[in-house]
This record gives C-alpha cells, sequence and structure tokens, in this order.
C-alpha cells in the first residue's frame, strides 16, 4: 500500500510550484510586522521578498531556504492549513496526534516547496483585489506573469488570528492546498487508517529533508 | 368488418399505457418532483462556473446531496445557490469546487468537508472555492510551455472529476 501524494506529480508537472514557493517566502524584516493588519499588505510584503530572494541567486542555496522558511514561519497560519488539510478527520483525533500531524505536515509542505526554488525563471506577480468573504477572513487575488508564456492566477486566502493578518492556503490555477490535500488524505485515511497517512508522510518528510540536507522533523 | 371485442380492449389498455408512460417520462425529463424533499439554501462564490448548469448536482463524496438553484453574476463572479438536503450538515471551513464528469461530461459541484465546528446555517456561505477547469485553458498553457513537461494537463488530472 503506498498511496501517492499529488504534491510530486503537481510539482513535477505545474511549473509554476517555483511560484508558489514565492508565496511561501517572506523575508523576516521590520516592514513585515508592520504591515500586518491589511490582508493586501500582508501577501504584498510576503510575496515581493520571496521574490527578491528568488532572484538573488548569488548566496549559497541552503541559506536562501532557510532566508524563506523564517519569513514563511512568520506570515503563514501552518496550524490552520494542517487542521483544514485534513477535514472532518480532524475531529476524531487527540490531542497529541493534532500535534503530531501539524508539525510533520508544517514540514513536509515547507520543505516541498522550498526544494524547488531553483525552478524560478523570472516570474512575476501582478497584484489583483482583495475581498472579504467573512469577518476575520480574507481572500487576495493577484496573477502570476510568465515570461512569454499565459499568466495564471493565483489567490491567497487569509485568516485573522490575534490582530495578525496570516496566510492560510494558496489556489494556483484553480487548485487549493488544502483543497488538494484534504481529497488525498481523506482517501489515505479512510482506506488505511490515520496511522498510515502519518507513517507516509514522515517517510515523505524524511526524504524531502535528506534531499535539503536539513536535520528531519524541523519546527 | 369490425375487430373483436377482445382486439379493442387490448388496443385500448395499450394505449392507456402509453399515455401514462408519457407522463412519467416528462415528469422525469422535467425533473418536477412530485414532493421535492426538504431542504434548504447555501451559497458559494466562484471566480467561473464555465458550463454549471441549473439542475445540475451537488455531491459529498459522490453522493448527491442537492441540486444546483440559480446561477447569478454578483460582482463579476458567479454566485451559485444550492438547495441541500435538509440533515446534511455543511461545517463552516467546506470547500466548494466544480467539477467535470468524464472529459466533456456534465459539471457537479462537489462539497469536501472540513474540521469547522459550526454547521453553516440557511443561506450561509461557502467560503472557500475552487473555480471549474476550463478543458481550452489547459490546452492553451500546454501548447505554450510544450517545452517544459507538459505542465497543465498533468498537473490538472485531480479537477477532472469523479475517477
Amino acid at each position: 500500500m503506498r498511496p501517492r501524494f499529488g504534491i510530486y506529480a503537481i510539482m513535477r508537472n505545474l511549473l509554476r510550484a517555483a511560484v508558489v514557493s514565492a508565496a511561501f517566502a517572506v523575508v523576516a524584516g521590520a516592514a513585515a510586522a508592520r504591515a500586518a493588519d491589511d490582508p493586501m499588505e500582508v501577501v504584498k510584503v510576503v510575496v515581493n521578498q520571496a521574490l527578491e530572494v528568488l532572484r538573488d541567486q548569488r548566496g549559497p542555496l541552503h541559506d536562501r531556504q532557510e532566508k524563506l522558511r523564517r519569513i514563511v514561519d512568520a506570515h503563514f497560519d501552518f496550524t490552520t492549513m494542517s487542521r483544514s488539510a485534513l477535514g472532518y478527520h480532524w475531529r476524531d483525533l487527540d490531542a497529541g496526534q493534532r500535534a503530531d500531524f501539524t508539525r510533520t505536515f508544517t514540514s513536509f509542505i515547507q520543505d516541498s516547496y522550498l526544494s524547488k526554488i531553483q525552478d524560478y525563471s523570472g516570474e512575476q506577480v501582478d497584484f489583483g483585489r482583495a475581498t472579504q468573504p467573512d469577518p476575520g477572513y480574507a481572500q487576495v487575488m493577484a496573477k502570476i506573469l510568465q515570461p512569454g508564456k499565459q499568466s495564471v492566477p493565483i489567490s491567497y486566502m487569509l485568516k485573522q488570528r490575534g490582530g495578525q493578518w496570516l496566510i492560510y492556503d494558496v489556489t494556483v490555477d484553480e487548485i487549493s492546498i488544502i483543497a488538494n490535500y484534504r481529497n488525498q488524505f481523506n482517501r489515505v485515511i479512510n482506506r488505511n487508517g490515520f496511522a498510515s497517512l502519518m507513517a507516509d508522510l514522515k517517510n515523505k518528510q524524511r526524504q524531502l529533508a535528506a534531499d535539503l540536507g536539513t536535520p528531519h522533523a524541523h519546527d | 368488418m369490425y375487430a373483436s371485442r377482445t382486439t379493442q380492449l387490448i388496443v385500448g389498455v395499450f394505449g392507456l399505457a402509453g399515455i401514462a408512460a408519457l407522463a412519467v417520462l416528462s415528469l422525469r425529463l422535467g425533473k418536477v418532483g412530485l414532493f421535492p424533499p426538504p431542504s434548504y439554501t447555501l451559497y458559494a462564490g466562484f471566480d467561473n462556473v464555465a458550463g454549471l448548469k441549473t439542475g445540475d448536482a451537488v455531491e459529498i463524496a459522490g453522493v448527491a446531496v442537492g441540486k444546483v438553484m440559480a446561477i447569478d453574476l454578483a460582482r463579476y463572479r458567479a454566485q451559485v445557490a444550492m438547495r441541500i438536503a435538509n440533515g446534511i450538515k455543511v461545517d463552516d471551513e467546506a470547500i466548494a469546487s466544480i467539477k467535470t464528469s468524464g472529459i466533456i461530461g456534465d459539471k457537479y459541484v462537489s462539497i469536501s468537508l472540513g474540521a469547522g465546528n459550526r454547521p453553516l446555517k440557511a443561506g450561509g456561505t461557502i467560503r472557500q472555492t475552487e473555480s471549474a477547469f476550463v478543458l481550452e485553458d489547459a490546452i492553451g498553457q500546454l501548447i505554450n510551455s510544450s517545452g517544459s513537461s507538459g505542465a497543465a494537463a498533468g498537473g490538472k488530472d485531480q479537477k477532472q472529476g469523479k475517477k
């Protein structure tokens, strides 16, 4: 039983995975903290500073990845992302299982995108508008402009936590990270159970971490 | 010369059966429920519904739980109203996606349930959505990016619906 995680398929195929990693990245800085009360500003800061790291290919790869990881940690809400990716199965888990899953999934998804940053090839992001579907939630639309290719719609979902806007989902070309994983995790859990999902996820994460050269189970 | 009584009777019965069959057929085709099950309305906004029609199915885990009642344009986005059967609870972290059954098949709305603690009330809105997969766009992207690993086609497998 080897459930396949679509992340590989998607990453191999979605050439703009590199740009999603832009979404995942922010250079730590004072300016970033200031902007935390406006969803559009948060996304702009995250994307622009991430693009800066992606463009500047002089430093060692590992340093650039860690730079991105720090900013991502500051502006992404991985707790909400993990919880939402598990869907209704989350309710059946105890506190220990939830913490374990959140930690593993967070490392997994960060490493997945950080291992792709060398695929960046000059993409730009054109910001659209921001909407607030519900109090405490916001969506920011944008477009990825690829040199010589069609642009790709991208949208960021944000949630307000403790007065701060944090990104909890990114939808590229109408494929949302959360929805994608929710469907896959659902399938694995229903077929083989939660323990099997965790084992698979930990395996993948270890592989990724080894490729990245970072110790596993980063948190 | 007249047909026998029995023959006349048989013709009459067939005639009546034919009319009854037509009545059933028109009710079925017109999707007129004589007794519609009790249901409530939920809304969802999409960037693109690409061919979703009134009457299309709403599914959870492949099970039909409702129907698309209306599609309107609200602030340049598609606002879809759905009737969901009473007793089916949709939480506030659910995601609504427009999917296609088969390559040129019908569109339907698929709802994946989340971990939210509050079920949406009648008239509520599903916050997060994924819009329709547009084949023409994918082909366009495929042609544009044919040098780099057939991106659009592969990455979109999951949007192709049921299988």
